[in-house]
């Protein structure tokens, strides 16, 4: 049995959807979008934005995979990958602190200055109890987050990982000279039989580095604008 | 399922391994206060508290930021000192909830400080150059389960052969920002911490550090280097129910321990001892105590948490543990539960306020975080078939 990826989603500065829905893709920088609320949830009003990012972005992912339908629990993990986390949360909810000099400090923000915080707003959404992490990484291209997606389908500690990038500009009190991607993108990887459709096989080659229909990827972007040359 | 012991070259062993908590700068230190019953929980004097719904925490004396640079570089120099040379192909996973975020609070109050220490990402390059090692490595967020998720990702990376030599090293430091929040969310004991006691109020935070060096057991020999056990399963797992509050049912827990079971072979009856998450929230301790009840079925397995004694470290608090449930298991001893005074009910036959012996060659190690998080260790003797 091998591992497909069987769905794509994203937002970026150019355009947000599921993969089938668009014909082209752009990894940059810059200002995003207004995020669709719709099908994220009541929770969704009280979000900060880092969490409706990601959330948004998994749903298109879900959707083109064919999986949005709400199980009650089910076995799928997610593996997401941001270099500026929620550090315009964080900066947002210091705010909160200095202005009141501490005893107004927002629980609200609070809960979400944490780059993992819309991991359990996915997990509670869509029923998800796999494996859950965020990995914070300064050359943004999710590889690290797609192998440990493998190797976790390889153990068998999930039926299905997503494996993403979430990333938000930074808000201007925090200048950085490094910044890669600004938006969302999630893949569906699951483990298949051969007959069944996918956007094609992915998996570690004999030197331990990851193919996606046999060729070599070094990021998550490689393998999108692989699947539109299709 | 597949089991790692039926590929007895692919279990991961602890060759080194260091810890930094305000109790002391070395695992042996640490080691004996713990055993003494010590605690490092003192009134903060890094910044009032007067705001907020404690006054107290485990700060490492004398921990300093130096110029622009945050106090998490001294935490990390401290925690080298005590490390053997690495092989230079050491791949570095970090894990930390907030960084140098005390930078932040530099920054917005108008002092100088270096951006790049907000940066989770930026972490395993700091990591790497201290310790002279290429520049290539990860961070892992996973809330108060950070460290436990990083050592379990390593111990996959490991099974799996793509790497045979992983330093995993945890970290985070009391500052402002933290305190605040969780005094917000009304989360603090007003003293003291007492994790399983029957009348807890709170977690208690601390700082810390913590770093093991894992190798693949065919590296291990070629390094000449000696286990100090090993890490047999693991198991993530999500509550999916809230974002800040644990599953009433434990489930998250249970699956997260189950997995990590599975994955080691080794049934629930052969679990010696257990190093518990205990903040000493009413929930957080409620539901380990309802999850591990459904995972031992009833039967009373020996417990301790050592938050009382050094405080909630979040980022390195799975780290801190491990090395702590390495050393039990080579003493056959559980340090007692710091800040106990009278066991809730559900863990009467389980924490003790005083070392207990322990018998067997496998501890179990849990930690749980905001976002529902859940991991779990499967932990092993060295020399234990």
């Amino acid at each position: 049995m091998s591992t497909h990826i069987t769905g794509i989603g994203w937002i970026t500065p150019t355009n947000m959807g599921r993969m089938k829905d668009h014909s082209l893709f752009i990894a940059t920088l810059g200002p995003l979008p207004e995020i669709p609320l719709t099908g994220l949830g009541a929770a969704a009003r009280r979000m900060d934005t880092h969490s409706r990012l990601a959330l948004a972005a998994i749903g298109y992912c879900l959707d083109d995979a064919g999986l949005t339908h709400k199980a009650d629990r089910r076995n799928t993990g997610i593996f997401a990958a941001t270099e500026n986390a929620c550090l315009v949360t964080d900066s947002d909810y210091y705010h909160t602190v200095l202005e009141t000099g501490g005893a107004g400090a927002s629980p609200g923000l609070f809960s979400y200055t944490l780059p993992s915080s819309f991991l359990g707003e996915a997990a509670i959404l869509y029923g998800f109890t796999g494996p859950t992490l965020v990995v914070n990484e300064g050359n943004l291209n999710g590889i690290a987050c797609l192998e440990m997606c493998l190797e976790a389908l390889l153990l068998k500690e999930a039926d299905i990982m997503l494996c993403g990038i979430a990333n938000l500009p930074l808000p201007s009190t925090i200048p950085s000279e490094e910044n890669h991607f600004n938006g969302a993108l999630f893949l569906c990887l699951e483990r298949l039989p051969a007959r069944k459709p996918s956007y094609g096989t992915i998996g570690f080659n004999e030197k331990g580095n990851v193919d996606f229909r046999g060729s070599r990827v070094a990021d998550l972007f490689q393998i999108v604008h692989r699947c539109l040359d299709r | 399922m597949e089991h790692l012991s039926k590929h007895a070259s692919a279990v991961p062993v602890v060759v080194d391994m260091g810890a930094v908590t305000a109790l002391s700068d070395c695992p042996e230190g640490l080691w004996q206060s713990l055993l003494s019953g010590n605690t490092a929980i003192s009134p903060v004097s890094r910044f009032s508290t007067t705001p907020y719904t404690s006054r107290v925490a485990a700060c490492i004396p004398n921990l300093t930021s130096s110029g622009p640079k945050s106090m998490i570089h001294d935490l990390l120099d401290r925690l080298f000192s005590g490390l053997r040379p690495l092989p230079h192909d050491t791949y570095v996973i970090t894990a930390s909830a907030k960084a140098g975020i005390d930078n932040l609070e530099k920054i917005r109050r108008g002092h100088s400080a270096d951006t790049r220490d907000l940066f989770l990402s930026s972490l395993p390059g700091f990591v790497s150059e201290k310790l002279g090692l290429p520049r290539e490595g990860i961070n892992i967020s996973a809330a108060c389960a950070s460290a436990t998720v990083a050592l379990a990702r390593a111990g996959a990376m490991i099974a799996s052969g793509r790497r045979d030599c992983v330093l995993v090293c945890c970290f985070d430091v009391v500052t402002e920002f933290i305190f605040s929040g969780f005094s917000a969310l009304r989360a603090l004991s007003p003293t003291a911490c007492s994790p399983f006691d029957r009348n807890r109020s709170g977690l208690t935070l601390g700082e810390g550090a913590a770093a093991l060096l894992l190798m693949s057991p065919e590296r291990a020999a070629r390094e000449h280097r000696i286990g100090l056990g090993r890490m047999l399963g693991w198991g993530i797992a999500n509550d999916a129910t809230h974002i800040t509050a644990p599953a009433r049912d434990g489930r998250g827990l249970v699956q997260a321990v189950q997995d990590a079971l599975r994955l080691s072979g080794i049934p629930a009856r052969q679990i010696a001892a257990i190093s518990a998450h205990g903040t000493g929230t009413v929930y957080n301790d409620l539901m380990e105590m309802t999850a591990f009840g459904q995972v031992f079925s009833g039967r009373s397995v020996p417990t301790f948490s050592p938050k009382g004694a050094f405080g909630h470290t979040l980022g390195a608090a799975g780290a801190i543990e491990a090395v702590l449930g390495l050393l039990a298991l080579a003493a056959g001893v559980l340090p007692p539960t710091v800040g106990l005074v009278s066991p809730m009910p559900e863990a009467s036959n389980m924490v003790s306020t005083q070392p207990t012996g322990v018998s067997g060659s496998y501890l179990l190690s849990t930690n749980s975080g905001f976002g529902g998080i859940n991991a779990a260790l499967v932990l092993g003797k060295e020399g234990a078939p």
